[in-house]
């Protein structure tokens, strides 16, 4: 959160939670599996969730 | 042959006047020097009668209130005998030395008057409701002198009081033990009061009583271990405990009170585990910003961040023995870089929060969470920023594993 700059997680993630963008985030994937299939993603207006290589799983549960 | 010469002051309150001392005899090196009798007895051990070696110094069971004066160099040299200054009496060193191969045992009152420094290089023990007071004033000095150097590490278990009587800050109450240990025992109180001055302790600290912050106390503990794992540490609001090198000990003995600051060294030693809690004082790694490893000798101790209390990060690591539970809120300030090298959990209602700012770095990072293994997160993880043009980022690396956001979180 905040009014600019960027933020980054260089990681692997399994989101079951909640991801909350109110700044435009970065996830550093190289190699790995962003898994948010079973997590809720909320990204503001004019924001970003950009996951920048590797896999990004998704499904039924995601919203 | 008589062996105990007694103090009768009739001619002078100077030790070194024969006149003053039964058979007009000045004891020596292998006669006790008994000072006893009711009443106010004032003895002087000064410079011009120049060291005076005594078997040791009894003190009788008359009663009456002794006071022993040991001024500008004078010395006072305990052979075997030693001496123990009674409840009812005080000795004022005002840049005197007591040496020798006895001890002193104080259960009196120990004043050193600001602008002097004395010297103890004899044993020393501080009993049971005695006091060691080390004062400073405004009026200062060359050397900024209120000192007492003790030669030895040696016991505590009345009250060491490095005392301000300043009003101006101008002058620093210095306990120095040259080496060894300084064990402030169960029950022994190291206060520093005053409202303004500084307080210095240089040597090696072992607190298992309490150290009573009421004005800023800074531990000179260079290639020493500054142990409050088993003690109480108490910081006044607006004061600090500041350990400026060498390693700090704490543990789940370790009683952190008061809303003032501990400035940890810069290699922090659990015994055991720490939980800080809400009531625990300001506790900064190293001090505000330096580096500071936080390391345990037994593998899986935890540190634990309670609901209510805020740690800070600041360029930091918590080492690889250490498991981080945060169960309050963690915070890493901008343009720093801090490490968590084992477990790290952040529970349900805790926030870890990795902040930026405009004022930035180089390589652009600013504030930056390296985690070596992944871990869960049941509450919130909040990358943040303060600034306004967009010179920052917030960062968390998780090196190897997977950062697990809970349900919830």
């Amino acid at each position: 959160m905040g009014t600019v700059d960027s933020a980054v997680v260089n990681g692997q993630v399994l989101n079951s939670g909640t991801i909350q963008v109110d700044r435009s985030l970065t996830i550093g994937n190289t190699g790995l599996v962003f898994d948010t299939s079973t997590g809720t993603a909320s990204i503001a207006n004019g924001m970003s969730l950009s996951v920048n290589a590797g896999s990004t799983r998704l499904g039924t549960e995601a919203s | 042959m008589r062996h105990n010469f007694v103090w009768s002051g009739t001619n002078s309150n100077f030790w070194d006047d024969p006149l003053n001392w039964t058979s007009s005899h000045i004891p020596t090196s292998s006669e006790l020097a008994v000072i006893d009798g009711a009443g106010i007895k004032t003895i002087q051990v000064r410079s011009n009668g120049g060291t005076q070696s005594v078997r040791g110094v009894l003190f009788g069971v008359s009663g009456g209130t002794d006071n022993l004066l040991i001024s500008s160099g004078g010395i006072l040299d305990l052979g075997p005998g030693g001496m123990t200054l009674p409840k009812t009496s005080s000795m004022t060193m005002s840049g005197g030395t007591i040496q020798g191969t006895g001890t002193f045992i104080n259960q009196g009152y120990v004043v050193i008057p600001a602008n002097t420094a004395s010297a103890i290089s004899a044993g020393l023990s501080n009993a049971v409701g005695a006091t060691i007071e080390i004062q400073s004033s405004d009026v200062c000095c060359t050397g900024a002198y209120n000192i007492l150097t003790v030669a030895s590490g040696f016991t505590n278990s009345g009250t060491l009081l490095l005392r301000s009587y300043g009003t101006v800050g101008a002058g620093t109450s210095r306990l120095d033990i040259s080496s060894g240990t300084l064990t402030n025992a169960v029950g022994g109180v190291i206060q520093a009061m005053g409202t303004v001055d500084s307080a210095v302790v240089n040597g090696q600290v072992l607190n298992s009583g309490t150290i009573q912050v009421d004005r800023s106390l800074t531990i000179g503990n260079t290639g020493l271990v500054f142990d409050t794992s088993t003690g109480t540490v108490s910081i006044a609001n607006g004061m600090s405990l500041s350990v400026n090198a060498g390693s700090t000990r704490l543990g789940t003995g370790s009683i952190l009170t008061g809303s003032g600051t501990f400035n940890t060294s810069n290699t922090v030693d659990l015994a055991s585990n720490l939980t800080l809690s809400a009531t625990t004082p300001v506790l900064n790694f190293g001090g505000a910003s330096n580096a500071a490893t936080v390391n345990a000798i037994t593998p899986g101790t935890t540190l634990t961040v309670a609901s209510g209390k805020t740690l800070t990060l600041a360029n930091d690591t918590i080492g690889a023995n250490v498991n981080l539970v945060n169960q309050g809120y963690v915070v890493i300030p901008a343009n720093t870089a801090s490490a968590i090298s084992a477990g790290l959990s952040n529970a349900v209602g805790a926030t870890i929060e990795i902040q930026s700012s405009d004022v930035c770095c180089t390589g652009a990072y600013n504030g930056t969470l390296t985690v070596a293994s992944g871990f869960t997160n049941s509450g919130t993880l909040l990358l943040r920023s303060y600034g306004t043009v967009g010179a920052g980022t917030s960062r968390l690396d998780i090196s190897s594993g997977t950062l697990t956001n809970a349900v919830g979180g």
